[in-house]
């Protein structure tokens, strides 16, 4: 288990970022609004924006009073929700199988994610604005483990029992990349040697790249071989009928990878839950499948 | 906690009662897929800011099994003779909301409309609000509502 921990944790990818034209003086070089990151795939894209800023304060031509606020990346015309992990939307939003059809011999490639940056006084639809920089982002991190602690141990006393120092310590080894840190401190809140009430999942419906998030917890309590297909099947019976395993045209992806349907949902969770405490399950429907079904997702943001 | 049907039911008797608030300037039944959408738009009454006008949902939380308490922040201004209206986010709430009590952040995202809301956590309602009874929400109500008008309570008084 530790080990495919350890690849999840050091996933990363590779990001052009280009802020708009509009953004920067009328001579500045074409190059010098481009910033080139390699972030882990397990994070949040915005933790980033000071960095970013800086690489581009001097060609800029708006005054910039906060280097979070009015900020916003995007793909292709769709603005990058900063609440998730920046590996769930590049999974929701990349295709995949194209790219695995693009592979060359040696089956190796460097993908780059080219994305834009904007800023604006008024955030696009689908963006909570960013008004508290990096505590606001803070706080949003550690409300979804509150969600997480409670859906699993049926309270939320794990996390609120961390002390001050446990609670900084635990956003320090997000930010310095500490696996050893993050680790001892997940098990203090979700303890992965003792059965779950309910196993946190966040489902992201994709169709043709527009996506919606349901918070689902796979309700316990949950037998050993109760198993990521049978849960998904639960969910989507119209993509996955439980009788049949196969999903059509419809992907799974966690964390990158096309997992198992037949692995038990529990250890799934805690091989691939994501660093806010939540399995980010994706669930990828070619549009043709689609119909009104998006409309079936609700928003379920809680507590 | 609250079970999805005694939420409904208590609600729906407290809202001529929300109705006659001091502050209420409208309440609507939103039809939803969720249980118990009900919005009202509340104005501030804190004294420098008489142009503010507060959205309020209260929801069902599934999972918590918990009322679910959104909001946002609308400022009225005057441009060029007009009213607009717009939304507002300030960075720090407790200079506009009564917030001592509890945990706010500007994280909901309402996903049909893609717009964002401030939402009070409610991972302790349990420990505020205490254990459901037929006044459970009540209960509820008369704590939560005090980010928006500490005097919340004496509409409630009637029902004692």
């Amino acid at each position: 288990m530790e080990e495919i921990r350890r690849l999840v944790w050091d996933g990363t990818l590779n990001i052009e970022i280009t802020v708009d034209a509009d953004l920067v003086l009328a001579d500045a070089a074409e190059s010098s609004r481009r910033v080139f990151l390699k972030v882990p795939r397990d994070m949040y894209l915005v933790i980033y924006l000071p960095f970013i800023v800086a690489r581009i304060q001097d060609i800029l031509k708006i005054d910039l009073n906060d280097v979070y606020q009015g900020w916003w990346f995007h793909f292709g015309g769709t603005a990058l929700d900063w609440t998730q992990p920046i590996g769930v939307l590049y999974d929701s939003l990349h295709n995949h199988r194209e790219s695995m059809m693009g592979l060359g011999d040696s089956g190796r490639r460097v993908e780059i994610w080219k994305l834009r940056l904007n800023h604006s006084h008024q955030y696009p639809s689908g963006i909570i604005p960013i008004i508290n920089g990096l505590r606001q982002i803070r706080h949003y991190w550690m409300h979804q483990w509150k969600q997480a602690c409670f859906i699993s141990n049926g309270s939320s006393k794990h996390i609120m029992s961390l002390s001050k120092q446990e609670a900084l310590d635990f956003w320090d080894s997000i930010l310095l990349r500490d696996r050893k840190l993050f680790r001892s401190i997940c098990d203090k809140i979700i303890a992965s040697s003792q059965p779950v009430k309910r196993i946190p999942v966040k489902i992201h419906l994709v169709v043709g790249g527009i996506r919606k998030v349901k918070d689902a917890a796979a309700e316990g309590p949950l037998s050993a071989q109760y198993t990521l297909g049978e849960f998904i099947g639960q969910q989507f019976p119209e993509y996955f009928p439980l009788e049949s395993a196969a999903g059509g045209q419809t992907e799974i992806l966690m964390q990158g990878i096309r997992p198992s349907l037949d692995l038990p949902l529990d250890q799934v969770y805690f091989k691939l839950a994501s660093f806010d405490g939540f399995l980010h399950v994706l669930v990828k429907v070619a549009p043709s499948q689609a119909c009104d079904d998006m409309n079936k997702i609700t928003s379920k943001n809680i507590c | 906690m609250i079970s999805p049907e005694a939420f409904d039911r208590q609600l729906s008797s407290l809202i001529p009662i929300i109705s006659k608030w001091r502050l209420c300037v409208r309440l609507d039944l939103r039809q939803n897929t969720e249980i118990g959408v009900h919005c009202a738009y509340v104005h501030s009454n804190h004294p420098n800011l008489p142009d503010v006008t507060f959205e309020i949902s209260i929801q069902f939380n599934p999972i918590y099994q918990e009322p679910f308490l959104t909001f946002r922040i609308w400022k009225t201004k005057c441009v060029d003779g007009f009213e607009k209206r717009e939304l507002w986010f300030p960075s720090n709430l407790s200079t506009v909301l009564n917030t001592t009590f509890f945990q706010i952040g500007l994280d909901y995202m309402d996903q049909s409309s893609g717009e964002a809301w401030f939402q009070v956590h409610c991972c302790d309602t349990n420990d505020i609000t205490g254990q459901e009874n037929d006044k459970y929400l009540k209960r509820w109500f008369s704590v939560y509502l005090t980010l928006f008008d500490e005097r919340i309570g004496t509409i409630f008084q009637d029902l004692a």
